[in-house]
């Protein structure tokens, strides 16, 4: 039995979730592969852009706030590797300013954590229907 | 704030600076000024009287040149042999006294030897011998004499005038006594104010006339040693007045004053026995080798300037009382004004030091709320996985599935409910953020209202809203628009809190394309003679050390920059009304492009 809350694309997709909360990526990562979505994981910047260099992804989902970079340094160099890849920010700090910022430096969309689970795979489904309408 | 020392002797030094640079001036005016009129006027004076004296020894001079070319005119017009005969001399002076008053009193005609072989006169003094006589002595030897004032034989003070003849292979000497009563009264005519006497001494320093001031010989014989000593350079005694000649060099001790008689006048001041300055001018008679001597008080002939100098004394005197006086004032307002603005500048100082705290404060909570947000996301994800993994159970009919389901649903409700919490503090704790942004005011006042609900039920305040849910957004920075509202609520809670509750009510309206927002209390009310200095800083009516008095000038700032007013009205015993306009984000005709129909109507309606 499969959740039907939202529509996915006919393809299945690929996501990559770059957070240095273990435990919080393990989650997402088994809710996501729960509803079909391969996931690929990292728990810090460089582990991220090895991740992307190994192989591409249909978007990326990247925490504000990492330990060795911070969110949007990972996110400008993913804008360099990957131009067509939507990425979603995450962030934990509350600050909007901080998200906003990482929309003018190319992301997607951003999200405040704690975020509502179906929240984060509709603007997954949007952002990946977008790139490819 | 400092020590009052610190105050004290600030003000102390700015009332030194005040006084010395208003005073220096002044006393320097003062001295330059009173100086050159002193020098200038003295030697004035000084001129004068010389001038003066001159042409009283001119006169003088004159009066004993005549007298020896009348006694010449006998002499020339009488010989030897006429001049033996007594009745002929008696004819003769009988006529010289009609003829020059009572200038001469005798006559007498003596031989070389000095035997007088005739007279003429009041004394008997018939075949009286000369011989040993010093003006005799004189006489024999020059054309003419004029001999010292002495006593002779009739024992009164006279002097004589002779003149030699030569006749009859013998040597004679006319000789014709002075009055010498007539003689002082022509000297003394000179009277000057009360103090002025005029003098004649000889060469050995004898006064020749009489005088009435008291004296000494010494003083007379200094004197006369001033005027008969050789003028070049030999030491004198006495010294000129002031320093009157150096500024004149024709006035110079060295180079006295000279006349058109170019006779020598000399000035000179000289203390008396008790200890009274008076001025001497003596000019030497040509005539003899006397010498004409006025004296006058020296307070007397410089009365003008000693005036002038205690008028000038007395103004200075009334100028330093003042000027210290204005200094002493100006001064001590000047560091009563520093000592507020340190006043205000120490209550700038909290205030800063309060924002500091608040700021940490905040920044503590943002980074508590930071690292519980995490934690919480993965507890709100591992609920939806029991959630997802539920899904998968066949029998959803299980009372242990519809428990565990009611559990995850619990805990992503109670994740929420963090959610909700953490994102407000880290909201409230963004105090820097002055960015400006669409803020909808309802949903701010709404947000604010909650977080102030706990004191207002305190305070046994309800709070009422009313609000227009049609207002446009403001643009304005929403941390600090929070904070002018949360700013006028406390105020109002304070307010009312006083008078055990009352009403709060907040209000937002759409009038004349300003949105207005309203803070109203039934508090106590603000008196009128208050209310024009509410939003003034440091202005407060809270007990010292409660409150800052920044409050309503914060907002008042904060309301200007942003384009708005924020205005008061208030009724003692009714209550305060705070009112904001802000102008909407967008002007009202842009609103219709592109709005719809329901948008249309709705602004119709307001306008």
């Amino acid at each position: 039995m499969q959740p039907q809350e939202t529509k996915y694309p006919q393809r299945t997709l690929k996501v990559l979730i770059v957070d240095d909360e273990v435990a919080y990526v393990d989650v997402l990562r088994r809710r996501m592969q729960k509803r079909n979505v391969i996931v690929e994981t990292a728990n810090s910047g460089s582990e991220a852009i090895r991740k992307l260099r190994e192989s591409s992804f249909d978007i990326a989902i990247i925490d504000l706030k990492m330990e060795d970079m911070s969110g949007i340094e990972v996110l400008k160099i993913f804008k360099k590797m990957d131009p067509d890849m939507p990425v979603i920010m995450i962030t934990g700090h509350g600050s909007e300013e901080a998200a906003q910022n990482g929309i003018t430096c190319g992301a997607y969309d951003y999200l405040m954590k704690p975020c509502d689970f179906e929240t984060l795979m509709e603007k997954i489904n949007k952002a990946v229907l977008n790139k490819r309408g | 704030m400092h020590e009052p020392r610190y105050y004290t002797q600030l003000r102390n030094r700015i009332f030194l600076i005040i006084v010395s640079t208003s005073l220096i001036p002044v006393i320097f005016i003062a001295m330059v000024t009173g100086y050159m009129f002193h020098t200038s006027y003295k030697a004035k004076i000084v001129g004068y009287l010389s001038e003066l004296i001159q042409k009283h020894a001119q006169s003088i001079d004159s009066f004993l040149a005549n007298s020896v070319s009348t006694v010449t005119m006998i002499t020339l017009s009488n010989d030897a042999k006429k001049l033996q005969d007594p009745d002929h001399l008696s004819n003769i002076i009988s006529v010289l006294q009609t003829s020059h008053g009572g200038v001469f009193v005798d006559i007498g005609f003596i031989r070389e030897d000095g035997i007088q072989v005739a007279y003429a006169g009041p004394f008997k003094l018939g075949m009286a011998f000369y011989g040993n006589s010093e003006w005799f002595r004189e006489a024999i030897k020059n054309p003419y004499s004029i001999s010292d004032v002495f006593l002779g034989l009739r024992g009164l003070p006279h002097f004589v005038i002779a003149v030699r003849l030569e006749d009859e292979d013998r040597i004679w000497v006319l000789r014709s006594t002075i009055d010498f009563a007539y003689f002082t009264k022509i000297v003394e005519n000179i009277k000057i104010g009360e103090t002025g006497e005029a003098f004649i001494l000889s060469k050995d320093g004898n006064l020749q006339t009489s005088l009435n001031s008291p004296y000494s010989k010494d003083l007379l014989k200094s004197i006369a040693t001033v005027v008969f000593s050789d003028s070049l350079g030999r030491e004198r005694e006495g010294y000129p007045i002031g320093d009157i000649y150096h500024t004149n060099p024709k006035h110079s001790y060295d180079k006295p004053v000279t006349l058109e008689t170019r006779k020598t006048t000399y000035v000179f001041k000289k203390e008396d026995a008790s200890g009274r300055s008076i001025i001497y001018v003596a000019v030497p008679l040509r005539m003899n080798n006397w010498a004409l001597v006025y004296r006058q008080w020296d307070s007397e002939v410089f009365m003008d300037i000693y005036k002038a100098r205690s008028i000038v004394f007395s103004v200075i005197v009334i100028s330093i009382f003042l000027l210290t006086g204005l200094g002493w004032r100006l001064s001590n307002r000047v560091v009563e004004r520093i000592k507020q603005v340190d006043r205000e500048k120490d209550a700038m100082n909290d205030q800063i030091i309060e924002a500091g705290k608040l700021a940490a404060l905040g920044e503590l909570a943002a980074g508590i709320a930071h690292e519980i947000n995490n934690p919480v996301a993965i507890m709100v994800e591992e609920a939806g996985w029991i959630e997802d993994c539920l899904r998968d159970l066949p029998d959803k009919e299980m009372e242990i599935y519809k428990e565990i389901a009611k559990s995850a649903k619990q805990i992503k409700t109670q994740g929420a409910r963090c959610r909700e919490i953490t994102h407000k503090l880290l909201t409230f704790a963004r105090r820097s953020d002055t960015l400006e942004r669409r803020v909808f005011l309802n949903t701010l006042l709404n947000e604010i209202a909650i977080l102030c609900e706990q004191r207002a039920r305190y305070a046994k305040v309800k709070i009422e809203k009313k609000f227009d849910e049609e207002i446009p957004a403001v643009a304005i920075s929403p941390t600090e628009m929070q904070q002018v509202i949360l700013n006028l609520i406390n105020n109002a809670i304070d307010a009312m809190e006083t008078q055990c509750g009352g009403v709060l009510t907040l209000s937002t309206k759409f009038i004349n394309d300003w949105v207005v927002l309203e803070v109203s209390d039934t508090g106590p009310g603000i008196p009128k003679s208050i209310l024009p200095r509410i939003f003034d800083p440091f202005f407060t009516t809270k007990p010292v050390g409660k409150g800052t008095g920044l409050g309503l000038s914060i907002c008042y700032g904060i309301i200007k920059k942003a384009g708005g007013n924020i205005e008061v009205e208030s009724e003692v015993g009714k209550g305060t009304t705070f009112r904001i306009w802000l102008p909407p984000v967008q002007p009202p005709n842009s609103l219709i492009v592109g709005a719809s129909p329901e948008d249309l109507s709705s602004i119709k309606m307001r306008n």
